[in-house]
């Protein structure tokens, strides 16, 4: 929450961010043929309630900062602008986004001539989501606005590292380590296996999912009731045990298995997943971990069949699961079904 | 905020119609004349549920309709229950097909609004459960509103949630 340190001001002139141009002002005021209205977006993947953030104008660079970091509702927030040479600031403008909250004006006063520095504060107005998406919109004179996007976290949400992105999917193999051992998805072939993501402290997207699974392999024609597994890979092996992680999978099916993997972070990402955990500094919880959804399916043949969607029914997973086994029915242990 | 409204609406309500003008100008200053109908009396909740978890998990969530009966915003803003160390307010945000679970400061139930607490949503998140639950119980939630009044709920634990037809006979 350190203004001065938070903030980093020698390197903004780096340029962190990317500016589109709207309208095609930037040429005419080079050429002085009269002062047309500048209108720029910052990229919005750059949250000045993170870091600042800085767009390109004709007279050079413009920078937003808002602290304290996360932009908290109903607190104090101070928002600091820097100018290029040439140009003066007057407001912010802040308009919600996510729902519609109104605007929010926040004058800006100069700080320091030297550094062409002006702040302003304001506080934004209660949140009821725990995350929301705002427009902030610099104006200054002669005629320019310069939107960034910010994001304004109830109980200041950290985001303990960046998010582990998922990669082009090759769904590799891999060895989950078990309270009964390990298992590597290869000796399932000739079986289907789904395979999740997810961790037990997960009130409700995880249960929801596994306990779809375990009720669809349920569903099975009994000849077809061996030859499928689960497997829940935890995302927080800090706090999923092996035996949390037994005890967890066994209440949804005997056939679903919970482990860790060694090489989480080469693995899940091959498989399209990508996670992060964040701490909820307003939760007794801790931390939870933001993460994908879907549940993978893979063939008999031991490659990747298709995903299964967060909140397929069961009804639906034992048609994948009847589907890709009565592909391959040459891996069958018992003869394939009578039609 | 929002007395005179309350006064007003309790008189026309209470009162038929024929209401003396001068009580509200005498009396402006003591508003325990006219009682103010607490806001956990317009609130009413449809299909509670609470998730059974597997056995040793730390966790689990509650699920319910809310719905606000009059013309008065109102918010549920905290939760209480013997089962667990902290009950919280939560909610879901999905975003580039992740999903991400927050702590909710409140509920705010709009007038005459029903908002659902439901899977992959707003949910009443339990955490540290301290005993072990079991299929059929019934647990006793506390829910605080905004003027201080609460309201008692018995979320029966479940596998899954209640199909709608059971609502019907509710």
């Amino acid at each position: 929450m350190a203004t001065d340190e938070g903030f980093g001001w020698k390197g903004f002139g780096l340029g962190i961010a990317v500016a589109l141009v709207w309208g095609g002002g930037m040429l005419a005021l080079k050429l002085g043929a009269g002062p047309e209205p500048v209108r720029l977006i910052a990229d919005p993947a750059c949250d000045p309630a993170n870091a600042p953030c800085s767009v390109e104008l004709p007279q050079g660079t413009l920078s937003l900062a808002i602290d304290p970091p996360g932009a908290p509702p109903e607190q104090p927030l101070e928002f600091t602008v820097v100018v290029p040479p040439g140009v003066s600031a007057t407001e912010v403008l802040l308009t919600g986004r996510s729902m519609p909250m109104g605007e929010v004006r926040v004058p800006l006063v100069l700080q320091s001539a030297e550094d062409r520095r002006y702040s302003g504060t304001s506080r934004l107005p209660v949140c009821i989501l725990a995350e929301m998406e705002w427009g902030a919109e610099v104006r200054a004179q002669p005629d320019t606005s310069a939107t960034f996007t910010v994001w304004s976290k109830t109980g200041g949400v950290v985001v303990d590292g960046s998010l582990v992105p998922a990669v082009e999917p090759t769904y590799p193999t891999f060895t989950v380590n078990t309270a009964s051992g390990s298992q590597s998805l290869a000796d399932w072939k000739g079986d289907a296996v789904v395979v999740y993501f997810g961790y037990t402290s997960c009130p409700d997207i995880c249960p929801t999912t596994l306990g779809h699974v375990g009720a669809a392999f349920k569903l099975l024609p009994p000849e077809l009731q061996g030859r499928v597994h689960g497997v829940l890979v935890t995302l927080d092996p800090e706090r999923d045990s092996l035996d949390r992680l037994a005890s967890y999978t066994d209440f949804f099916d005997p056939n679903i298995i919970g482990g860790q993997i060694d090489n989480l972070t080469d693995i899940a990402p091959a498989w399209g997943m990508s996670w992060r955990r964040v701490t909820l500094p307003d939760s007794a919880l801790g931390y939870a971990m933001d993460h994908g959804t879907d549940a993978y399916l893979v063939g008999p043949d031991g490659s990747f069949a298709q995903k299964l969607p967060h909140g397929l029914p069961a009804e639906a997973i034992k048609n994948a699961l009847v589907s890709v086994l009565q592909a391959h029915p040459e891996d069958a242990e018992a003869p394939p079904p009578a039609p | 905020m929002g007395l005179m409204q309350w006064m007003v609406l309790a008189l026309v309500g209470c009162g038929g119609g024929d209401v003396p003008a001068p009580v509200e100008a005498e009396i402006p200053s003591e508003p325990a004349v006219v009682p103010v109908p607490p806001a956990s009396m317009s609130l009413s909740v449809q299909q509670p549920w609470i998730r059974l978890m597997p056995p040793g998990a730390p966790n689990t969530a509650g699920f319910m309709v809310l719905e606000n009966a009059d013309m008065h915003e109102h918010a549920v803003v905290s939760a209480a229950a013997d089962i667990a160390k902290s009950v919280e307010l939560h909610t879901h945000i999905e975003e580039d097909g992740r999903m991400k679970m927050r702590r909710l400061e409140k509920v705010v139930l709009a007038p005459k609004q029903k908002v659902e607490l439901k899977e992959g949503g707003h949910h009443v998140m339990f955490i540290g459960l301290t005993s072990e639950l079991t299929e059929g119980q019934q647990v006793p939630v506390v829910f605080t509103l905004d003027d201080g009044s609460d309201i008692t709920v018995k979320l029966p634990v479940l596998r899954e949630a209640p199909s709608q037809d059971a609502a019907v006979g509710h």
